[in-house]
């Protein structure tokens, strides 16, 4: 064969296997290389060689725009922690305006305005719907003493408009974590004497462990009461200041031959769902020191 | 000095491609000249198959490195030229008038269907991109297809008989 087609052969041989091999593709990524150092964004060796007179400026144009990049990103990750920066102060400033109307508000109570009181934000709750509803913790306000047992803990309800009993403070031994505690009306252990205010009825409320739910038993065989009766505090229940609003009467049992009282059941005005904040009831406001067990009228 | 001449005449070719590219000449009838492929099938025409072969290759070295992009196959650009050069030198060397133009359009024509069919081939098989079939057959690239074959061809031809007047042996 002639001299010619061997050399054809050879080369033909030679760039397919160049063409072929791993090594060709190695050869792509590293002319890649090569002309991404000419010029980032050329596509041909020619185009980058335009610019290639010019190669300082293009880099350092590059590491300019690269820092610009950089800039913008650190100013967007400032403004972000600003932005939260920002909203954890007006949140702290909603719940200072809370405190402060809340305070203000019970000065002109009728009953808490002869009432010692502070204000305290909820910071825990118990797990589980029961407990859910039965015990729910605070962080006492400006590191006054800490509520004594049995100090009777409101909640001013905005849908109500008025001041609600919420329950009672549980002393040293039901504190979480460093953090008092407060058994709210609608746990299962909850007991309280109350009255219905129309119909001047007094009966035991009694908590069911359910938010929504809770019974007064103890009335009288032929109670007056309705739904739609409205359920105070009385003198006798001596936790909690008389005529604080406590709930509504949903339904009243029937009375019976064979029962000597009757039975209502009522909804508690405390809403559990909008507990951020609560009243501690500590003592009467008098000159004298504060008593041993909580006395207040 | 025949070599220099050679050399000398690849590069003003590149240079034209180069210049037609990068002068915005691209946006005139959107053709891409392969004037580069068209000179390697006259070389191999005008001196033999040995010359076709070298300066094939070198010309397909050049214009992979200048107007190939990094993602095409190393080696299939010089392949397809160094063919070319070769077998114009087999068909055509010794056997064509090179005063006749219509030997200039029928190697020019041959040169240029050649080298896209090889660079389809070779693109399909490697699942490379190939310079010389980049882009879509359109209605200009049809024209301009024509336009290299009769008036390009001939044209270059007869420049080449100036230009190697002293070299040539026919």
């Amino acid at each position: 064969m002639n001299k010619d087609f061997w050399f054809v052969l050879i080369l033909t041989v030679v760039f397919f296997a160049l063409a072929s091999l791993r090594a060709s593709r190695a050869m792509i990524a590293w002319r890649k290389v090569c002309l991404y150092f000419v010029y980032p964004t050329a596509d041909t060796f020619l185009a980058a060689g335009r610019y290639a007179s010019h190669l300082g400026q293009s880099w350092s144009e590059f590491f300019e725009a690269k820092r610009e990049v950089e800039h913008w990103r650190m100013l967007a990750k400032q403004q972000k922690f600003s932005e939260i920066v920002a909203n954890i102060h007006k949140e702290h400033e909603q719940v200072t305006e809370r405190f402060e109307f809340l305070r203000q508000s019970g000065k002109t109570h009728p009953v808490l305005g002869s009432i010692v009181f502070s204000v305290a934000q909820v910071n825990r709750r118990a797990a589980g719907e029961e407990a859910w509803a039965s015990l729910v913790c605070m962080q006492p306000e400006n590191g006054e003493n800490p509520p004594r047992r049995h100090n009777p803990v409101l909640q001013y309800s905005f849908s109500v408009g008025a001041y609600v009993l919420a329950g009672k403070m549980l002393g040293p031994e039901g504190s979480l974590g460093g953090y008092p505690c407060a058994e709210l009306i609608t746990s299962a252990g909850y007991a309280l004497s109350v009255r219905l205010q129309s119909v001047d009825e007094v009966g035991f409320l009694k908590g069911l462990g359910r938010p929504n739910l809770m019974i007064i038993e103890y009335l009288p065989r032929d109670s007056k009461a309705r739904a739609g009766e409205l359920v105070v505090t009385t003198h006798s229940s001596w936790i909690a200041p008389p005529g604080i609003a406590v709930g509504e009467i949903v339904a009243v049992e029937p009375a019976s031959a064979e029962r000597l009282f009757t039975r209502a059941y009522v909804k508690p005005y405390l809403d559990l769902g909008r507990l951020q904040e609560v009243i501690i009831v500590r003592w009467q406001r008098s000159e004298s020191a504060a008593p041993e067990a909580p006395v207040f009228f | 000095m025949k070599f220099l001449k050679l050399a000398l005449f690849v590069f003003i070719l590149l240079v034209l491609e180069a210049v037609y590219f990068n002068g915005g000449g691209s946006l005139v009838m959107i053709f891409i000249p392969h004037v580069l492929l068209l000179g390697v099938g006259f070389v191999g025409f005008l001196f033999g198959r040995r010359t076709g072969l070298f300066w094939g290759s070198a010309a397909g070295f050049l214009e992979e490195l200048c107007f190939v992009g990094p993602d095409a196959v190393f080696g299939l650009t010089p392949l397809i030229y160094c063919w070319i050069g070769f077998f114009a030198g087999v068909f055509f060397y010794g056997r064509a008038d090179i005063e006749n133009p219509v030997s200039g359009v029928v190697i020019a024509g041959v040169s240029l269907i050649a080298g896209l069919i090889l660079a389809a081939m070779f693109g399909f098989f490697f699942h490379a991109k190939c310079f010389l079939v980049a882009g879509p057959a359109t209605v200009a690239r049809f024209f301009s297809f024509f336009v290299q074959v009769f008036l390009v061809g001939p044209l270059l031809l007869k420049f080449m008989r100036w230009y190697f007047k002293a070299h040539l042996v026919q």
